[in-house]
């Protein structure tokens, strides 16, 4: 069976020699783990997809920059896109497309909950949990977002995450024990009795960032 | 050392999996697709441009330039070398050429410091500048000059003519043959 690494090595290969098919031989393989990194760090499904777009474009634009000595296909991606998202972060998405982020968020979850189970109490819990930890995550420092994002949430090995953030091993890993902390302590204090939690975000959270009303 | 926290826990893998479940929409692939479009037929482009007509005139007339340039280096280094005399002939120049005539007894010919004959190399039809050449003689001029019989009081000389390629002539140095 072939590796996939080389495999994706090749296919950049083809790709330098104008080969179209392998270009999106290679977005198939990748688009949507580099869309599930722009959602983990805390990015709308849009501003993701858009993040994901300008990638392949700047990859595509000059594949020949790759180095196969220096890493995977795959990480040179991922590096690609956390340069994406520091751009958007800079234009300052977060500020005017929060809501837009929340409001997106829990419009997928609750299209997700009524086609898999309409009825279902678990269903819903399952999609407050799911937006707990997204704000939980989001709520953390870029450096430990990145970390959480690719070691947690994508699985990938340390030393993939290590050539993607352009560090030491050890400072993934202390990074990661430190997003680990944070991350623990911020659900602990989520943990909250749903009717509290539900009161403090109606009386904190502006319109657009206050939960659907569930039935009880 | 401090042991790494122990997570994903359930409630990050529970978002970890539900993560995993977010696919391109339909929109991005068709985006995606037309990047791939746009950047194959940019390439295209490019390669052609590289080949473009309006950059063919200047890069021949550069080429012609460097034929005819080179060409002529080759035609001006040919000519040169065959104006020059070849290294034997540069070899023998030093030499009288009359050391060799047969039945003749005189002694090869060292130049003098002051008149080495030197290899014009170009531009003349005769190969050196001048040429000095030894005569036997003596100062009486009704007898032949004999080397194999000299006469008992006989006082021979080997005079140094040089003959310059202008056809000018002048005797360089007279010495005893006996010194």
């Amino acid at each position: 069976m072939t590796d996939p690494a080389a495999e994706d090595v090749r296919l950049v290969e083809l790709l330098c020699g104008g080969d179209a098919n392998a270009a999106r031989e290679l977005y198939r393989r990748h688009g949507a783990a580099l869309l599930r990194f722009g959602l983990a760090m805390g990015a709308s499904r849009q501003v993701a997809e858009d993040m994901v777009h300008d990638t392949f474009v700047e990859f595509l634009h000059d594949p020949r920059r790759f180095e196969a000595s220096r890493g995977s296909v795959a990480g040179y991606l991922y590096g690609i896109a956390r340069h994406q998202w520091s751009r958007v972060a800079r234009r300052g998405w977060r500020e005017s497309d929060e809501g837009a982020l929340a409001g997106d968020a829990l419009r997928t979850d609750a299209a997700q909950l009524s086609e898999e189970a309409p009825d279902s109490e678990d269903a819903l819990d399952r999609a407050r949990l799911v937006d707990r930890v997204r704000a939980a995550v989001a709520a953390l420092p870029v450096v430990h977002r990145e970390v959480v994002a690719l070691c947690d949430l994508e699985e990938l090995p340390y030393a993939t995450v290590a050539q993607i953030l352009d560090c030491p091993i050890g400072t993934v890993r202390s990074r990661l024990h430190r997003a680990r902390a944070a991350l623990a302590q911020s659900l602990d204090t989520a943990r909250t009795p749903v009717a509290e939690r539900r009161q403090e975000v109606a009386a904190n959270a502006p319109p657009a960032l206050a939960c659907p009303e569930t039935p009880t | 050392m401090t042991q790494l926290l122990q997570l994903p826990s359930a409630e990050v893998a529970a978002y970890g999996a539900h993560l995993r479940r977010s696919r391109p929409s339909a929109q991005l692939d068709e985006r995606i697709a037309l990047a791939i479009e746009r950047n194959h037929k940019e390439r295209h482009d490019r390669a052609w441009r590289k080949i473009n007509p309006r950059r063919i005139g200047p890069a021949l007339a550069a080429g012609c330039a460097a034929v005819l340039t080179a060409g002529l280096i080759l035609w001006l280094g040919g000519s040169v070398q065959r104006e020059a005399p070849p290294a034997e002939v540069a070899d023998v120049l030093p030499t009288n050429p009359l050391a060799n005539d047969a039945g003749h007894d005189m002694q090869p010919y060292a130049a003098p410091d002051a008149f080495t004959v030197v290899p014009t190399g170009q531009y003349s039809l005769w190969p050196t500048d001048a040429a000095v050449f030894r005569v036997r003689a003596n100062l009486d001029t009704l007898r032949a000059v004999s080397a194999a019989l000299p006469a008992e009081d006989e006082r021979q000389y080997w005079v140094d003519v040089r003959v310059a390629n202008d056809g000018s002539m002048r005797i360089v140095r007279i010495v005893p043959v006996n010194e």
